[in-house]
């Protein structure tokens, strides 16, 4: 597939009609592309996989290297840098390196010990619609989607209260201008290189019942990891475990407010709420492509031949739409039995915190929803404005609503007396 | 003050008992506690309720007392207790003062004419006739959902303000109809969640006959929205006040009416023999069992003080027809249904500048149902025991859920 053809596709790749509504564009490809060479805006050419199929089997298939290092030169130069300092993480490496640094941190996050997890996280959701439940409009990406998932994340490290909102910022400005020419991307890498260094001796000198002492521990009684190792873990955890389900939060919450039938499905019945998740995964996740690949050796997809070295893109989004795989695909079934999207990855890389994400997402969509009734758009759906496409993460920059303004009476502690005990699930029995 | 809660014999507040008949509490609040103050038991609404003919007239022109919800300090009423997205539907015409109001009033006036309203009475005499003969071969049916609600649809809706029959608007007035005969338990999003619905079709009409212009009233209210006469918040205002005035009332008005004369046999009889009292029968009607139970709620500017008690800024004033028109003070035998009676100075239409523009469609419309029901059903009679009559919850209406009746089916 040459990249003349890409030309022809509904919406320009990485344009700003892209970045809104892709769909059309992904269609497109798996129709006449489905393996097709695109370059990016950055400048480095990347084989993308649109189709389920292969999306599926190539997230899996070990002669697609995770480890950058060992990238062509093109993709060194613009990420290589900046962030190496970052990127020594489970998520960027092949076993066994992967599977070394992936099993000090799983013991985290099983089943279980996120089950464990789940009142903490409902108070912090109660807490947060607090704020927002009496004012009849909000916006919901920095007073919800945001701030749910960071504080979750900190608690589990160990990232002190006072520091939550600064990092918060770095974050976010990571998450959005990443991949811009701005430079507040690498300001804020080193802003955050710094502090995370800095939080490792404080925990280290003073050791408390987090995760962040404990992969210290690991280090330092058993060198199980290295100092960059560490460093690079805590990051990826503390990045990971909040840009993904922030930005799917605001994805899944529009795509209710744009789907009427859907929401008053869910909200008559909260007890959807778990397949409803899974639903919204796959209509609008929000890691839009998996992070980049590179052929080890020469490697077919669909017939076309991604040479040695090639990086590869696989797009998430495209795959988890396909039609040879989802019936109805473009539509939202909150009760879609046959749903083995894509959005939390497959294989060895397959997501580390799909359990938090899930029990996030559900406590957070079921609980808001239940305390915001009446939610609706404050703008029409089409003025919405989206992260950039060249972003790997599909998100809105903000999603204003409004509501009935909780003033006469208060709907706080409803939902968790009803459905918090059956929503737990057998894990937590 | 309140009125003494034991050893008494007529219904509390909110009860059932009360929705089947609140006369007995009226009476008694009349006498005993003119100006009672009470709370609804779902949201935590306080109102102040006003039963006496005299103060409920003097409220009417009370320059202290608003329509406008901004003077509520708190509660479900208050203003930060709206919902964004129902600005416009707020703006209706029993919810401003002037200038907004009298802006909004001078269109509805204009448009709801005398003439036009004239020009629909032969019709709508018909098609009373032809909703009857759907099921005058039956010897019964129920005359609420066969008659005196499809009548208003027809004329009101379909001919006078222009919008098209269709499910969704047969929808929309059966949930129009539970906002405005609320349960007492209802909370803000009860409310809410139907007046969004009611939003979003009023803005597809709106946006119909912007497209579809006719010689009806949303036609010409769109206009003077194009003209600038009236803002965007205004003319969804005035949809919603014609959608939300106009059926409940006239649809319950024909039913008290009719269910008044089955139970005064004489009084039927007597209408029958002199087809001329209908008029008298509509108006006596709205004294004796009017369909609205009270007036919309009005809102003190500032501390008012009535029979020696001072309602407190910023309340909810509740001015209650149902008790003002049984008040001895001004009607001779006021618990007697007469359609001969002389002096019947009823309010049941408002007064001042909220006073209803659409008086004379309402009239016509149920003029026109009670005429045609009891001069085309011979024998015509109750088919159900009085007390198994079930009435609509709320405040501000009284009207029926069912009629059921009965008559010959030989002419």
């Amino acid at each position: 597939m040459s990249e003349a053809a890409v030309n022809g596709t509904p919406a320009e790749l990485f344009s700003e009609q892209f970045a809104a509504d892709p769909y059309p564009t992904y269609a497109w490809l798996r129709a006449h592309g489905p393996v097709s060479r695109v370059r990016t805006p950055m400048g480095f050419e990347t084989f993308m996989i649109t189709r389920y199929d292969d999306a599926r089997a190539a997230l899996a298939d070990p002669r697609l290297s995770k480890d950058m290092r060992l990238a062509g030169p093109a993709y060194l130069e613009i990420f290589g840098e900046a962030s190496a300092a970052l990127d020594e993480n489970m998520l960027n490496l092949d076993p066994p390196d992967h599977t070394r640094l992936r099993r000090l941190v799983s013991r985290a996050f099983t089943p279980r010990r996120i089950e464990a997890l789940r009142p903490r996280v409902e108070t912090i959701t109660e807490e947060l619609l607090d704020r927002i439940a009496p004012a009849g409009e909000a916006e919901l990406m920095s007073d919800f989607a945001f701030p749910l998932p960071v504080t979750v994340i900190c608690d589990l490290l160990g990232v002190p209260l006072d520091d939550r909102e600064q990092f918060t910022t770095w974050a976010r400005s990571m998450g959005t201008a990443g991949f811009d020419d701005s430079g507040n991307a690498e300001h804020a890498e080193r802003a955050l290189h710094t502090y995370l260094t800095g939080l490792i001796s404080a925990k280290r000198a003073h050791p408390e019942d987090d995760l962040l002492s404990a992969l210290i521990a690991a280090r330092d009684d058993d060198a199980r990891l290295t100092e960059v190792e560490l460093v690079s873990t805590t990051f990826l955890l503390l990045f990971a475990g909040h840009e993904t389900t922030a930005n799917f939060l605001g994805n899944a919450l529009l795509a209710l407010l744009t789907h009427p039938d859907a929401y008053e499905k869910v909200t008559a019945d909260p007890l959807l709420v778990p397949t409803a998740v899974e639903e919204l995964l796959r209509f609008d996740g929000s890691v839009e492509n998996a992070t980049f690949r590179f052929a080890t050796e020469d490697v077919e997809y669909a017939g076309i031949t991604i040479p040695k070295g090639g990086i590869v893109t696989i797009a998430l989004n495209a795959a988890n739409r396909d039609g040879e795989r989802f019936a109805s695909p473009d539509s939202v079934d909150l009760t879609r039995k046959d749903n083995p999207h894509l959005a939390l990855g497959h294989g060895i890389h397959y997501c580390l915190g799909a359990p938090l994400a899930r029990m996030e997402a559900q406590i957070g969509i079921g609980m808001l929803l239940h305390r915001l009734p009446n939610l609706c758009l404050a703008v029409p759906a089409g003025k919405l404005s989206w992260l950039p496409a060249v972003v790997p993460f599909r998100g809105l920059h903000e999603l204003p609503v409004w509501f009935t303004p909780e003033v006469t009476h208060s709907r706080r502690g409803l939902w968790r007396q009803k459905f918090s005990a059956t929503l737990a699930g057998p894990a937590s029995k | 003050m309140n009125p003494e809660t034991t050893d008494h014999s007529y219904p509390e507040f909110f009860t059932d008992e009360f929705i089947a008949d609140p006369y007995a509490t009226y009476a008694h609040l009349r006498e005993k506690c003119p100006v009672f103050h009470t709370t609804y038991p779902g949201e935590p609404v306080e109102i102040w309720v006003l039963s006496r003919y005299q103060d409920v007239k003097d409220a009417f022109t009370n320059p202290l007392i608003s329509k406008q919800r901004q003077h509520v300090g708190q509660g479900l009423l208050a203003p930060n207790a709206m919902h964004r997205k129902l600005r416009g539907f707020h703006t209706n015409l029993v919810m401003v003062d002037p200038p907004i109001h009298t802006r909004m009033r001078k269109v509805i006036t204009r448009e709801l004419n005398p003439a036009r309203v004239d020009r629909l009475a032969d019709r709508a005499a018909q098609h009373a006739a032809d909703l009857l003969d759907g099921f005058a071969g039956r010897g019964g049916a129920d005359l609420m959902a066969e008659y005196a609600i499809p009548l208003p649809v027809t004329v009101l809706g379909n001919w006078m303000l222009g919008i098209p029959p269709s499910k969704e608007f047969d929808e929309f007035l059966e949930k129009s109809t539970v906002l405005v005969t609320p349960r007492y338990d209802f909370k803000a999003e009860d409310y809410d969640s139907i007046k969004i619905v009611m939003n979003d079709f009023i803005l597809d009409v709106l946006d119909y006959k912007r497209r579809n212009p006719a010689d009806d009233l949303f036609s010409a209210f769109v206009a003077a929205h194009a003209a600038g006469e009236i803002n965007d918040d205004e003319l969804i205002g005035l949809a919603v006040t014609m959608l939300l005035a106009g059926f409940a009332s006239t649809s319950f008005l024909v039913g008290n009416a009719l269910l008044a004369l089955l139970e005064h046999p004489e009084q039927l009889k007597l209408l029958r023999e002199r087809p001329e009292l209908v008029d008298n029968a509509v108006e006596e009607t709205i004294r004796y069992d009017g369909s609205m139970q009270t007036a919309t709620f009005r809102f003190t500017t500032t501390d008012v003080e009535i029979e020696g008690t001072t309602i407190p800024r910023g309340s909810i004033v509740v001015c209650a027809f149902a008790a003002a028109h049984r008040d001895p003070a001004v009607f001779e035998r006021p618990d007697e249904f007469d359609l001969t009676r002389e002096h019947n100075p009823h309010i049941g239409f408002g007064m001042g500048v909220h006073s209803c523009p659409g008086n004379r469609l309402g009239r016509m419309m149920t003029r026109t149902a009670v005429s045609t029901a009891v001069g085309r059903l011979p024998d015509l009679r109750l088919a159900a025991a009085r007390e198994d009559l079930r009435w609509r919850p709320g405040l501000l209406h009284r009207g029926l859920f069912a009629l059921p009746v009965e008559f010959s089916t030989d002419r």
